[in-house]
């Protein structure tokens, strides 16, 4: 059974913005889900479609196996949205027992619980000031505790690491570990490639509203057999001549390196021969990576420019999402 | 529960943090220590006889229960005799506990008549539902039952009761009016009030210590309570809806297992218990500081904590649902604020259409009518509460004479077409709520 399921979900804004077109997703229970797109390419409106906080156009979303319209389906849901705002009369404890009350928990239970996420946090000395005095770092912090009050079986994080500091970042992520360990799903948006590539099990490209890519990080940086061969010298242009005629594709890509596109797996074996029969010293073979970053710039260029953002300041009735993207 | 629990402390939590909410709280703080600083000091009851006679000449009805009184002076000159008790050549009925007479002889009939005329014209204006104008004067001749009835509305009026008038005489210039004081604190003039613990001390000469009492908790009810904390309520809570909906703030409550509905009942339903529990507590503290003070344990004005939280409750949900739509907190205010001026400019308009004072207002009538149906009734439901209150202090012929010509209302049909008034906003702001994109 998928934690979350996204099945052929488009939504376009009564503004005409075609958000997401047909992106059919599934994340798979105690997996950390890494969603990656531009500014604009519809990470957010997916998450909200997936929480039911927008509608779809078309298309059916569930979680834990209970579709999204039900209220049920919310009830082990944790969300830190981009851009939250706590009412600023709240104290950081009081803040998380409302929430907490609102998920159902007794503030018997909730309070023990409270006490012990604002620790987690680094807030607990700030516990009973008023929100209204927190920086942006204290607030990010205090919505992850939110996020995790009602202790949720599934996590949806809209930049969780925005506003602070890399100490806390590293906090941060061992929290999001902790949570992995503990057997629960994590849906994360974040613009922030090294913190996918760090925590994330599998990774979402979505480019225009769609969904162009998917797959662990080692499957979306793995390029189709693509060989850096290091020799113990620099290679001649004869050298790289002869291993192009021999293989296909091979350049000389700096220092004692050549880079060797085959055209299947066995070649490789060919390619130790052909060396040692020429004297040439091996000091290292590995197949070739693309990094996260390229992968991502080049679906992105793929997809195309992103469409406008709808305005956040539009009023309510200009279009139906306000500034939801 | 928890739910409901957790959105009401919500909602309290947000008014406490509000300042405004304070300075309210110390308004009503002020109201109940002055009413705990009030004191009596009862009058002899032939004094009160006598205060009475001598003001014979002013008139003084309720065109519109407790909210005014229509009053006029005119010279009456007479002989006042007494007070005493009564003699068997008196011929007045035995019997009657505390009966002392008065004997009353004019110099001039004509300004008795005079005053039987303008008695007749007022009750006659109140009769039609107009308000306070100067009363007419006749040239037509006024027999002794007249005279004789005309006294006796006056004592009566003053809070005797029985009240018995004899003509003395052939010249019919003679009367012995016979006054009882079945219950002494509805006599007007009979006792003296003193404020902030005997700081300030005066005469009630016009009213009587019940009708001053029920006319002062009147004041907090409709004044302060229905008038002045309306507005400052609507003021405070006006914000709750566009704050509520902010991006980022309803995305947090969104995501929880409460439906969109569950949300913007459970946010108007604590905002009306918030109001319900302040109005609660300022009217109890107003009965009890009362009671300390003056021995008078009445609760009545508790009972007017329920029509002013229905006022609040009818207007709010308009703010509620422009506050949705445009998520303007002055938009917001002024529609709440607009919709409580139009019931009241629909319900005068009404009034005046039934007693003819618009000319062609029979083509609009119906179109006043539908208005009137449709939307909250503040006013009937202050009559409500002068209703409440006359009938906590007063005997049923004092709250009667107290209420004078208020319009007659039908408490189900006011309390329950504002009731759906208010549903009907609450019902329309959840839809608009429950449909849209966040």
């Amino acid at each position: 059974m998928s934690a979350i399921v996204a099945s052929g979900v488009s939504k376009t804004y009564r503004n005409g913005v075609q958000a997401l077109r047909d992106v059919s997703l599934a994340v798979e229970r105690g997996e950390i889900f890494g969603l990656l797109g531009a500014n604009g390419a519809g990470k957010t409106t997916l998450v909200k479609v997936l929480l039911d906080l927008v509608r779809p156009s078309s298309g059916t979303t569930s979680l834990l196996d209970v579709s999204s319209r039900r209220t049920a389906a919310r009830r082990r849901v944790g969300y830190l949205p981009e851009d939250h705002r706590f009412p600023d009369y709240h104290t950081a404890q009081s803040a998380l027992l409302f929430y907490a009350g609102l998920s159902g928990v007794a503030p018997s239970a909730a309070r023990p619980r409270a006490e012990s996420l604002l620790s987690e946090v680094g807030l607990d000395d700030v516990a009973r000031s008023k929100v209204r005095g927190f920086s942006k770092g204290m607030k990010q912090r205090l919505g992850l505790a939110q996020a995790l009050i009602a202790e949720p079986d599934i996590l949806f994080l809209d930049e969780p690491t925005d506003g602070i500091d890399p100490v806390g970042r590293a906090q941060i992520r061992e929290m999001l570990e902790a949570q992995r360990r503990a057997g629960k799903t994590i849906f994360l948006n974040s613009h922030l490639l090294s913190e996918v590539e760090q925590l994330c099990d599998r990774v979402g490209i979505l480019s225009r509203g769609q969904l162009v890519r998917v797959g662990t990080v080692a499957e979306l940086t793995q390029t189709d057999r693509s060989l850096q061969v290091t020799l113990s010298q620099p290679p001649g242009d004869a050298l790289v001549g002869e291993l192009a005629r021999a293989f296909g594709t091979a350049r000389a890509s700096g220092g004692c390196n050549v880079d060797l596109v085959l055209e299947r797996d066995e070649q490789i074996d060919a390619v130790v021969d052909f060396l040692r029969a020429r004297g040439i010293g091996l000091r290292g073979l590995s197949s070739k990576r693309q990094s996260l970053e390229e992968v991502f710039l080049d679906s992105v260029k793929a997809g195309g420019p992103a469409p406008a953002a709808p305005d956040a300041n539009a009023s309510p009735d200009a279009n139906g999402a306000g500034a939801s993207r | 529960m928890t739910v409901f629990l957790a959105l009401i402390g919500d909602v309290w939590r947000e008014a406490r943090d509000k300042r405004v909410v304070w300075v309210l709280a110390l308004f009503s703080l002020a109201i109940v220590v002055s009413f705990g600083s009030l004191s009596f000091t009862p009058v002899d009851v032939d004094a009160a006889l006598r205060g009475a006679a001598q003001r014979l000449g002013e008139l003084q009805l309720r065109p519109m229960g407790l909210r005014g009184t229509m009053s006029s002076s005119r010279p009456v000159s007479c002989t006042i005799g007494g007070p005493r008790a009564p003699t068997p050549e008196d011929d007045f009925p035995l019997g009657i506990d505390g009966l002392r007479l008065l004997d009353l002889s004019f110099d001039d009939m004509r300004q008795l008549d005079a005053l039987c005329v303008a008695r007749r014209a007022f009750q006659q204006r109140i009769e039609n539902g107009e308000a306070a104008a100067a009363p007419a004067t006749s040239t037509t001749p006024i027999g002794p039952d007249v005279h004789r009835t005309c006294l006796e509305a006056h004592f009566l009026e003053a809070g005797f009761s029985p009240v018995i008038v004899r003509s003395v005489g052939d010249a019919g210039r003679r009367f012995v009016v016979g006054a009882g004081a079945e219950h002494p604190l509805e006599l007007r003039g009979a006792c003296e009030v003193s404020w902030f613990f005997h700081s300030f001390s005066t005469t009630l000469d016009g009213t009587s210590q019940a009708e001053f009492l029920a006319q002062l908790q009147a004041g907090v009810a409709e004044r302060f309570a229905g008038f002045f904390g309306v507005l400052i309520l609507l003021g405070m809570f006006a914000s709750a809806l566009p704050d509520l909906l902010q991006k980022g703030r309803f995305d947090l409550l969104l995501a929880r297992p409460v439906g969109r509905v569950r949300l913007i009942l459970f946010k108007y339903l604590g905002a009306l218990l918030f109001v319900l529990l302040l109005w609660t507590i300022l009217f109890t503290g107003c009965c009890v500081a009362l009671g300390v003070a003056t021995g008078f344990w009445r609760f009545g004005l508790i009972g007017c904590a329920l029509t002013c939280t229905l006022v609040f409750g009818a207007i709010y949900p308009v703010t509620m649902l422009v506050g949705a739509a445009t998520r303007h907190v002055t938009l917001a205010s002024l529609a709440g604020l607009m919709a409580w001026g139009l019931e009241g400019v629909v319900r005068t308009l009404r009034t005046m259409m039934e007693h003819g004072q618009i000319g062609g207002g029979e083509r609009w009538k119906p179109l006043v009518d539908v208005a009137y149906w449709i939307l909250p009734k503040s006013s009937d439901l202050a009559v409500l509460n002068q209703s409440i209150l006359a009938r906590d202090y007063l005997s049923a012929a004092g709250a009667t004479r107290l209420m004078g010509g208020a319009v007659e209302v039908n408490w189900w049909f006011a309390g329950g077409t504002t009731a759906l008034f208010a549903a009907a906003m609450v019902a329309f702001t959840c839809v608009y709520v429950a449909r849209r994109d966040w």
